[in-house]
């Protein structure tokens, strides 16, 4: 019967993974479920990542640059979620758009040491994704569809969303 | 991220005070608030310009190039419960009542063609504009700049954002007036 149980919140979960949209903290919007754009990038250590090697769990999405305001105001709420998250079924992808490993170093080395973001180097991929501007977050679900998107930057250590990107970690089917 | 030795960390002491610098030498900036939008105008010197581009790496030929248009730079809220269309198509600049038209990104693009600018100084230029056109959510915010071609003396700007989701509702208008190109400090 426990099995039992346990297959039907399995098979509920995949068929919807959304949150209700009253669940959703501020600024966060549900997006028409659709499929992500391509994501294949080294990071700032030459370590390749492919977003289709995240099916089966959230994906934090997440596009920024050192010169804007509110990304410099984001970037240590951002550290706090990779402390806090990963290992988990929340995989975060942190895509710097368009800057040299020098500027993104120096940088991060100050302000949240533990991102190794993946270098974006020409902007292309920022491109295809279209953000509405920089800073810029997007939720990808298990099935590699656009779910939600965070409506400039927010501060991911506040208590709210800290319990969206639980919610989120929590339906992710368990990783193989 | 362990790619680079400690001391280097410490080097981006220097590179944060840079960054704040470019906030602090903004002047007072010009605010319009009312029961529908927030702005906030700011104006940069040639000077700050440059210093901007420079600091990401642009040539010379590409901050020449920059530094012979003026940036209206703007952040702007929308404050209603509703979409409020952000499309710049629908602005209109003007000086003495003549109207005259921003730079636009095909127009960069050109300019970006001749001196064979790279592909990531393209984007990055990019990024710092104000987009064309956006579907404002409510409560949601954009930043950017607006190129217009370099003015000697102040001009308006007036605004227009259609609103609702299929741009169905009442045009929302506001005027600017005496913006200016702010200039060097010479002294």
């Amino acid at each position: 019967m426990k099995q039992l149980t346990i297959l039907c919140l399995s098979l509920l979960i995949s068929v919807n993974p959304a949150l209700a949209t009253k669940d959703l903290p501020y600024g966060i919007i549900e997006l028409e479920a659709r499929d992500a754009p391509a994501l294949k990038l080294k990071d700032i250590d030459g370590k390749t990542y492919d977003i289709k090697s995240s099916r089966g769990k959230w994906v934090f999405v997440h596009f920024w640059a050192t010169w804007c305001g509110p990304c410099r105001k984001e970037i240590p709420t951002i550290q706090d979620v990779i402390t806090k998250f990963k290992g988990t079924n929340l995989d975060i992808a942190i895509i710097n758009t368009s800057e040299s490993e020098d500027t993104v170093f120096n940088f991060l080395g100050l302000l949240a040491p533990d991102i190794s973001p993946l270098m974006d180097n020409e902007g292309l991929v920022t491109e295809r994704w279209q953000p509405r501007g920089l800073p810029a977050t997007y939720f990808v679900d298990p099935q590699g569809r656009l779910r939600y998107l965070a409506l400039g930057g927010r501060p991911w250590n506040k208590a709210d969303y800290f319990e969206f990107l639980n919610k989120l970690k929590e339906a992710a089917p368990k990783a193989q | 991220m362990k790619r680079r030795s400690l001391s280097a960390v410490f080097s981006s002491v220097t590179l944060i005070l840079f960054s704040f610098n470019g906030v602090a030498a903004e002047d007072t900036p010009l605010i319009y608030e009312d029961q529908d939008v927030r702005m906030r105008f700011v104006q940069f010197t040639p000077q700050q310009i440059s210093a901007f581009y420079e600091g990401r790496e642009f040539s010379k030929t590409a901050v020449e190039k920059l530094v012979k248009s003026c940036y209206v730079t703007l952040i702007l809220k929308n404050k209603t419960s509703d979409i409020l269309w952000l499309d710049l198509d629908q602005w209109e600049f003007s000086h003495n009542g003549k109207k005259f038209n921003r730079h636009t990104r095909a127009f960069w693009e050109k300019q970006w063609d001749d001196i064979k600018l790279k592909k990531a100084h393209r984007s990055t230029f990019n990024w710092t504009l104000m987009p064309a056109v956006r579907n404002l959510y409510p409560q949601e915010g954009v930043g950017g700049r607006i190129p217009i071609p370099m003015q000697s003396a102040p001009f308006s700007l007036t605004l227009n954002f259609p609103t609702g989701k299929n741009k169905q509702g009442k045009m929302k208008s506001v005027k600017i007036e005496n913006l200016n190109c702010k200039q060097n400090d010479l002294k």
